[in-house]
């Protein structure tokens, strides 16, 4: 019998609030950023000033006579090349912060000054490495179609922003034992990577422990210990002392990870009847010096015929790191919004046209009926009936009000991940894997999957997350840690109930297989029980663990295909935007968002929504507000702040209705990525259909509507 | 009649030979120079009632400051370029060799323009990476530590939790701060004004939907207490 999700749920599904909130609201919980460890140093890093540069002297020893100062390391030497404003030339460490900036002035460094490359378009128009993919003649059926299209659509590159730094604080507890306390989103991997990095691989028996038992945001920019955390270690071994190194904001901004700018031209045609026949596409963008800037295009339909040249290029600034459904949202605004144009163009139903072009194959044979569930549900929310007009708002005055309509899928299966489930004999349960918790609930899932597989309530199970010392678990990104977490604690507390029933069985009189555990009992077929609290007694003296892996919960189907059956993966998801925008001074106000959610089996589901309002906000966020501004001049960020690099305050917060469906024989599948995905384009075809333009570069800042408008 | 601020007639001293920047400069000019150049500032360096400062300025050496938290009274020494936020996570110990520490204050853009950092001095919220810990001597300064009265939880903690208004929770205490100062000086304020009085307040997870959930039931249950 493969495992299973029991049948009747009574915990899984429900609310439960985040069991770690009283130590959040109260300031007790402690972050990376806030480990103060007797004889704690501080370290800061000398970055390179310049967007390109070659080290041509370096002299580290003005800052090690500094006051304070303990250790010093170099990372960058004389000769390197500096490829971005921010890249690391050497680090300090200090008694204190202030003691370890004022070292880092103290460096003598000299540079020569490289050209620098700072604008997308530039680097394109000089070329670059491209890829295009082709099915069937596009110039022909952009011939035959009843209506074609013609746009560009862009948008910036932006930061991931987490609100605690990335940094961590190294300890060494013994020669060969290390202990970092990392603001990660991968304990095991961290802890790994320092282990195998090369300054500390050829320690004898070297032990590394990462420990982040709560950590401020990571949205996908913090899967390592990067190079601050290496250096970190280093300058702590070094010292003989705990070292700390935290980015601080601007560092933040420069290195510690974007999504990729995104340029799209598209040209699209359809028929009268509202079938996508034609998709040709020019796209380019940056993911910094070295990174891509890939993304799919078309996004979810598949015309038959489309053609798609892509070109990554290179700027003088920070590479990029995933940002929460890496490549989704930049796909979605350029394929959404020309989809929204070509409706527009044929008079066609913007809503009926989009569900007519899912694809009838794949993964999105599954999500057809989900997604016409999810439009006809955040139509009715959102009163696009009511409310929604052709293209441009007729009425008078300066405000215009539009709606808009955006689709998403994601994958979000479960991820690698083990756990342990212990019962023991005074009746205290403890389920442990080493994922960890990124403020998406990780903490409260994992007694909430114990709790429902052993009949007991939440608070009856420790849950034990965010150490390398528990069972191996992957990195917590793409939306498969609740998949993974979930499927190998529910596997591990099987087990564990299994061998309980089995000791306790002959004292009901019943076989195990005739056992249950529910409403904090163990109850026999016959009709006998036992308290949960009796039962364990009867264990003596040995607790029993079971032991389960994400992997367990997969089983082969007839022709030996393994399928998932406590997870799943492949969600879709809609979400509906309704907007007003003051075309005498550009401001765009959002006034509502309908996200409808599809994800699978919800486990937490108060938890579960916040992760949409998450995305919701996120989404609303890139397209009204952020946006990477480099210099022409010096190609250094002008905004690696909080002031100019702008996010929503509480007054930008529209109201946001969630509707989450519920799918639980899909089993589990992740929600993190999904809800961000489709939130801008939706904000993007609102704005056209209250202004009557294609505003095509986001964010939307008054500056852009404007422009538009005056083109109109 | 208040006496007279003898700090606003002094002259700054001369500015440092080489090297200049701007906290070299809050370094070495101290107290006197730093609220008239420092628009940011929202702390109390320009109060009548504030504390002594002599006329050179204060520093750069580190120098006995005594604050009182959460109404604890605590001795430390800083220099004076060293921020209220950053005295009270890295340089506070308070009673014994335990490092007790309040790291609950949390520090984000460290420039006044995300309120992680938000406390309240005499019942005032103040951004606490804008302000410097020499000038908070003589305050009653009140962190996210201190709302909780006899370990029972303020009435805006527990909507938060129940609510969940947070998810990472690193600009929770600065959500937290910020909505406790709004709501005790106004139990009836209307949505509008809680979301004012947390517009100083970013969050990147997105909580701010349930956070102005868990600010309406707590003053609802905040009026009925009265």
């Amino acid at each position: 019998m493969p495992y299973q999700w029991p049948a009747k749920r009574t915990v899984i599904g429900t609310g439960i609030p985040r069991l770690d909130g009283a130590l959040k609201v109260t300031g007790k919980a402690k972050y990376s950023f806030d480990r103060n460890l007797p004889g704690l140093l501080h370290a800061k890093i000398l970055r390179c000033p310049h967007a390109h540069a070659k080290i041509t002297a370096l002299d580290l020893a003005p800052a090690e006579a500094m006051a304070g100062v303990k250790a010093v390391h170099v990372v960058k030497n004389v000769g390197a090349e500096l490829r971005y404003a921010g890249d690391e030339i050497a680090a300090v460490a200090a008694e204190t912060e202030e003691q370890a900036r004022d070292a880092i002035r103290a460096v003598k460094v000299s540079f020569e000054v490289l050209p620098f490359e700072w604008s997308e378009p530039n680097a394109f128009a000089k070329g670059g490495q491209s890829k295009t993919d082709e099915k069937g003649n596009v110039e022909e059926a952009l011939a035959k179609a009843d209506g074609t299209i013609e746009g560009s659509y862009s948008g910036p590159v932006i930061t991931h922003v987490c609100l605690e730094s990335h940094g961590l604080v190294a300890w060494w507890k013994a020669d060969d034992e290390l202990l970092v306390y990392a603001s990660t989103q991968a304990v095991h991997k961290t802890a790994g990577d320092l282990k195998s990095d090369p300054l500390f691989k050829s320690i004898p028996n070297l032990k590394v422990t990462c420990e982040t038992p709560f950590m401020g945001g990571g949205f996908g920019s913090k899967f390592g210990p990067d190079i601050q955390g290496v250096v970190a270690a280093q300058l702590a071994r070094k010292a003989k002392r705990p070292v700390k190194l935290m980015l601080e904001r601007d560092e933040e901004h420069w290195t510690g990870g974007n999504r990729p700018s995104f340029f799209a031209t598209v040209k699209a045609g359809a028929t009268k009847a509202g079938k996508l026949t034609a998709f040709d596409a020019v796209t380019f963008g940056t993911g910094g010096h070295s990174g891509g800037a890939e993304f799919p295009l078309p996004y979810i339909y598949a015309p038959e015929t489309r053609r798609r040249k892509h070109t990554n290029v290179a700027v003088n600034a920070g590479d990029r790191r995933a940002l929460r459904a890496p490549g989704h949202p930049q796909g979605c605004l350029v394929t959404e919004q020309v989809m929204d144009d070509l409706a527009h163009q044929l008079g066609l139903d913007p809503l009926e046209f989009r569900l007519k072009n899912i694809p009838d194959e794949g993964v999105f044979k599954t999500l057809k009926p989900i997604y016409e569930t999810e439009v006809k549900l955040g139509a009715e929310k959102i009163q696009w009936k009511k409310f929604w007009h052709p293209r441009g708002d007729k009425t008078a005055g300066p405000i215009k009000r539009g709606l808009g309509c955006a689709l998403n899928t994601w994958g979000g299966g479960a991820g690698q991940a083990q756990a342990t489930c212990t019962i023991h004999p005074d009746g205290s349960v403890e389920a442990a894997c080493g994922s960890q918790d990124l403020g998406t609930g990780t903490v409260t899932l994992v007694p909430l999957v114990a709790a429902e597989i052993l009949g007991l309530q939440v608070k009856d199970v420790t849950g034990k997350v965010g150490s390398s010392i528990y069972p191996p678990a992957g990195g917590s990104g793409g939306s498969t840690s609740c998949g993974g977490v979930s499927v190998a604690v529910g596997v591990a507390a099987m087990k564990a109930r299994d061998l309980l029933f089995e000791q306790v069985a002959p004292k009901l009189d019943a076989k195990p297989g005739d056992l249950q555990a529910v409403g904090g009992k163990i109850v026999a077929t016959n009709g006998k029980s036992l308290s949960w609290k009796q039962a364990c007694a009867m264990l003596g003296r040995q607790p029993i663990t079971g032991a389960g892996d994400r992997k367990e919960g997969d089983t082969k189907d007839t022709e030996g295909k393994t399928v998932a059956t406590m997870s799943s993966q492949g969600v879709g998801g809609a979400q509906f935007a309704d907007v007003s925008v003051d075309v005498e001074t550009g401001v765009v106000k959002v006034n509502k968002i309908v996200a409808v959610a599809d994800c699978g089996m919800v486990m937490n589901r108060l938890l579960c929504e916040s992760q949409v309002y998450g995305g919701v906000i996120g989404a609303l966020n890139s397209a009204l507000f952020e946006e990477r501004r480099l210099d022409p001049k010096s190609g250094l960020m002008l905004n690696p702040d909080l002031e100019w690099y702008k996010l929503a305050g509480h007054s930008d917060i529209p109201e946001i209705d969630v509707h989450l469906l519920d799918y639980p024989e899909r089993g589990v599948i992740g929600i993190g990525e999904p809800p961000y995905i489709p939130g801008a384009a939706a904000i993007a075809n609102a704005v056209a259909n209250a202004v009557g333009v294609r505003v095509a570069e986001i964010p939307f800042t008054p500056r852009r509507i404007l422009s538009a408008l005056a083109k109109k | 009649m208040k006496k007279k601020d003898k700090r606003r007639d002094v002259a700054p001293p001369e500015p440092p030979p080489s090297g200049f920047s701007r906290r070299n400069f809050i370094q070495t000019l101290g107290l006197a120079g730093v609220s008239a150049t420092l628009p940011l500032t929202q702390g109390c360096g320009t109060s009548e009632s504030g504390p002594d400062i002599p006329a050179e300025g204060l520093g750069p050496e580190p120098v006995e400051i005594a604050l009182t938290v959460n109404g604890q009274d605590v001795k430390l020494k800083v220099e004076p370029r060293v921020t209220l936020l950053d005295a009270l996570r890295d340089h506070l110990k308070l009673g014994s060799a335990d490092p007790v520490d309040l790291t609950g204050t949390k520090r984000v853009c460290d420039r006044g323009s995300c309120g992680a950092c938000t406390l309240q001095i005499d019942g005032k919220t103040v951004y606490s990476c804008t302000t410097l810990a020499v000038e908070a001597q003589g305050r009653e300064i009140r962190t996210v530590e201190g709302l909780a009265t006899n370990g029972k939880l303020h009435p805006l903690q527990e909507e938060f939790v129940e609510c969940d208004g947070l998810m990472c929770g690193f600009c929770t205490p600065g959500f937290i701060v910020s909505g406790a100062a709004c709501l005790e000086k106004n139990p009836n304020a209307t949505r509008d004004e809680i979301r004012r009085a947390l517009d100083g307040n970013i969050c990147r997870c997105g909580t701010q939907s349930r956070a102005l959930e868990a600010c309406e039931k707590a003053a609802r249950r905040m009026k009925g207490r009265r």
